[in-house]
């Protein structure tokens, strides 16, 4: 369980640090102000769902630094397709640190937070990781749930 | 020589950071085409000349191993190098990706120096294309 969690957390800092040169520091997990929530499944010899909350702003930082934009040119769209490749990126790279030999991986999607906060339950799969991060721009949260 | 280059990937943020870093390494790039999907990709591929083709494998409609199992049974394209630029690291989906023709591999999250290493790789150093076709292994791409 704890070596589960730690390679959860090195995928988090992978990802967020090469791709969209945000660097994350652990938190508190129950935090609200999330505004947005990119999921993801995956399937395989490990199963189980992904889910990334974040602030718009940390999503809008995604996009600046990753693509270089300025503030006022950053789209929602583009928010919610960084916020969707963060979840498939993370995703990816925890489960081929777990177990690399075959896993697949649904198409990411990106919607409204039901509850502000990862929506995940004890109870509802094998093993419940929800960790929380503090970036520049706010806290962000993410919840796995392997069945 | 200038090269045609085509990035496969459903995300429109990730074609356009690839599309920056091609710009960054300094090759000399004349054509840089984009496609959302598999599908996508290989309609392109029938109307223009791609030296070099990037592809994600997660992919809406035709995923990456889609496409190279077509561009192989249609015999499209068959000289072009392709580096599969993936979250999807999956040991099956490498074995599969090489054995469909992938001439290298980018595990996401990558450096903007893995991309341009990978498309170096597959450059034939004077003719400035890709290279044409041989027998290649696991061994022949890096993980």
């Amino acid at each position: 369980m704890e070596k589960t969690k730690e390679l959860l957390m090195m995928s988090i800092f992978e990802a967020f640090e090469r791709m969209f040169y945000i660097f994350l520091e652990p938190s508190d997990p129950g935090c609200n102000g999330h505004d947005m929530e990119a999921s993801i499944g995956f399937d395989g010899t490990v199963k189980g769902q992904m889910k990334l909350l974040l602030p718009r702003a940390v999503a809008r930082k995604m996009v600046q630094n990753m693509l270089g934009l300025e503030d006022d040119k950053v789209t929602v769209s583009q928010m919610e397709d960084c916020a969707r490749e963060a979840v498939n990126v993370v995703c990816g790279n925890f489960l081929g640190k777990v177990d690399p030999s075959d896993f697949r991986l649904t198409s990411p999607t990106c919607s409204k937070p039901v509850k502000g906060e990862a929506s995940v339950q004890e109870g509802e799969g094998k093993n419940v990781f929800v960790l929380g991060f503090a970036a520049e721009g706010g806290r962000i949260g993410v919840a796995v749930v392997i069945r | 020589m200038p090269f045609n280059v085509m990035i496969v990937d459903d995300s429109d943020s990730t074609r356009a950071y690839i599309r920056k870093i091609i710009g960054l390494t300094g090759l000399p790039v004349d054509q840089c085409l984009e496609a959302e999907n598999g599908r996508k990709a290989l309609e392109l591929l029938t109307h223009n000349p791609v030296d070099i083709i990037l592809t994600d494998i997660n992919m809406p409609e035709m995923d990456g191993l889609a496409m190279l199992r077509k561009m192989k049974e249609d015999r499209l394209a068959q000289d072009t190098p392709v580096i599969v630029v993936t979250t999807e690291g999956a040991e099956s989906h490498v074995r599969m990706a090489v054995e469909l023709g992938a001439r290298g591999f980018v595990k996401k999250p990558f450096l903007p120096e893995e991309i341009k290493n990978a498309l170096l790789k597959v450059i034939r150093p004077k003719e400035g294309v890709g290279y044409g076709k041989d027998k290649r292994t696991t061994n022949d791409v890096d993980f």
